[in-house]
């Protein structure tokens, strides 16, 4: 009785945390979702340069909990704290991520297909939906939701 | 237009480095009645005595190339100029993606000599690039190295960003943020962040700080960081 009392009490906790982030995303003008990893992340290398930086991405797929659908998440690699420049592989802290981890990303949905991309920071520029001010982040196996690893501006002067 | 850009870009550092093809129209064929054909008088007086030329070997009439832009930096470079040791490594980085036509390996392998040195003299460029480029396999295999590399990475970034470049305060506001190079200091890296938004002319507004922390950070420690980002951009010009 106790324990499912304390289990109830923690899902509480989780969904209210998750309201609270759903509607920080939507301030944020961007979807949001939380999901299982199905599929792990992918290196896609660059099809565009902007003054000699190499815009690769990593890729992933997602099972969606809020409409059962598997997205494909398309992550800025050049927005990873631990991205290193014009590198042909992986982040660090995007590589690190499994099938069946939990995340929670805050971005924009694409117009043809089902994906989500711009899971990033907006370098503090007004928030649109086309262009929200995002994020990637990793559910501990404890429950507990990490920091966003989308959130480096190193390189946000490539657009100002 | 871009295409136009970089092609003149790929111009310029063929030449730099000496690798320019000149276009020369093709000399006609020398066909057999020609080649019989007898010299007119005139032209015949006014030529010397044709020396003998060793077979296979190009006549001394044709002056020697003048020493390319990457052979005196390199030269230069070998002689303690740091600044040509800089750009030197910048031309020789463009062979280390696609092998340059007879620029030895050895020469862009010492490249990372020469940005290491540029850097260790303070050139800022080389500062930030001696970062970008990482540790070499060597030392990411080896503790006492990779430490080595470490310091004088966040050292050189640390010089850069005193010398007003913007690019070295960005990354620093990262590295600090995220404990890399470094332990974390969250401080720091609100300090380097506005000091950056300040030189790039787009203030960090308090929400933006706040977003690019992993961890949160109180109102008085946020404008404390701020103040002193705003000392080291007003130490710029």
């Amino acid at each position: 009785m106790k324990q499912a009392l304390i289990a109830t009490l923690l899902l509480g906790l989780a969904a209210a945390a998750s309201a609270t982030e759903a509607g920080d995303c939507a301030a944020n003008k961007g979807a949001f979702l939380t999901g299982t990893v199905t599929a792990a992340p992918k290196f896609a290398a660059a099809t565009s340069t902007i003054q000699g930086i190499k815009l690769s991405h990593t890729k992933l797929s997602l099972l969606a909990d809020q409409d059962g659908k598997t997205y494909e998440v398309a992550i800025d690699n050049v927005f990873a704290t631990d991205y290193v420049k014009n590198s042909s592989s992986m982040p660090a802290s995007l590589a690190a991520i499994k099938v069946n981890d939990r995340l929670e990303v805050c971005g924009a949905k694409y117009t043809s297909g089902v994906g989500i991309h711009w899971v990033h920071t907006n370098c503090g520029d007004t928030p649109t939906t086309s262009a929200p001010n995002g994020w990637l982040k990793k559910f501990s196996s404890g429950g507990s939701l990490g920091s966003n690893v989308e959130r480096s501006q190193t390189y946000c002067y490539l657009w100002n | 237009m871009k295409a136009w850009l970089g092609g003149l870009g790929a111009v310029g550092l063929l030449a730099a480095l000496g690798l320019v093809v000149v276009a020369v129209p093709p000399e006609p064929p020398v066909t057999e009645a020609a080649a019989t054909a007898p010299r007119p008088a005139a032209l015949a007086l006014r030529l010397p005595p044709a020396a003998p030329v060793p077979p296979r070997r190009r006549p001394d009439a044709v002056p020697a190339p003048p020493p390319s832009e990457l052979d005196r930096l390199v030269a230069a470079a070998r002689q303690g100029d740091r600044r040509a040791g800089y750009e030197a490594y910048r031309l020789l980085s463009a062979c280390a993606e696609e092998a340059c036509p007879g620029v030895p390996l050895s020469l862009v392998n010492e490249r990372l000599r020469f940005l290491a040195d540029a850097a260790r003299a303070g050139v800022a460029g080389a500062q930030i690039d001696f970062y970008l480029e990482g540790p070499d396999a060597q030392q990411a295999g080896e503790g006492d190295a990779l430490l080595a590399w470490r310091q004088q990475a966040l050292d050189g970034l640390k010089a850069a960003a005193a010398q007003c470049e913007p690019f070295a305060m960005g990354q620093l506001a990262t590295l600090f943020d995220a404990g890399e190079l470094t332990s974390r200091d969250a401080a720091a890296a609100v300090a380097y962040a506005v000091a950056e938004g300040q030189l790039r002319r787009r203030p960090a507004s308090d929400a933006s700080l706040r977003d690019r922390l992993g961890e949160p950070i109180s109102d008085a420690a946020l404008a404390a960081a701020r103040q002193q980002g705003m000392s080291l951009a007003a130490a710029c010009p």
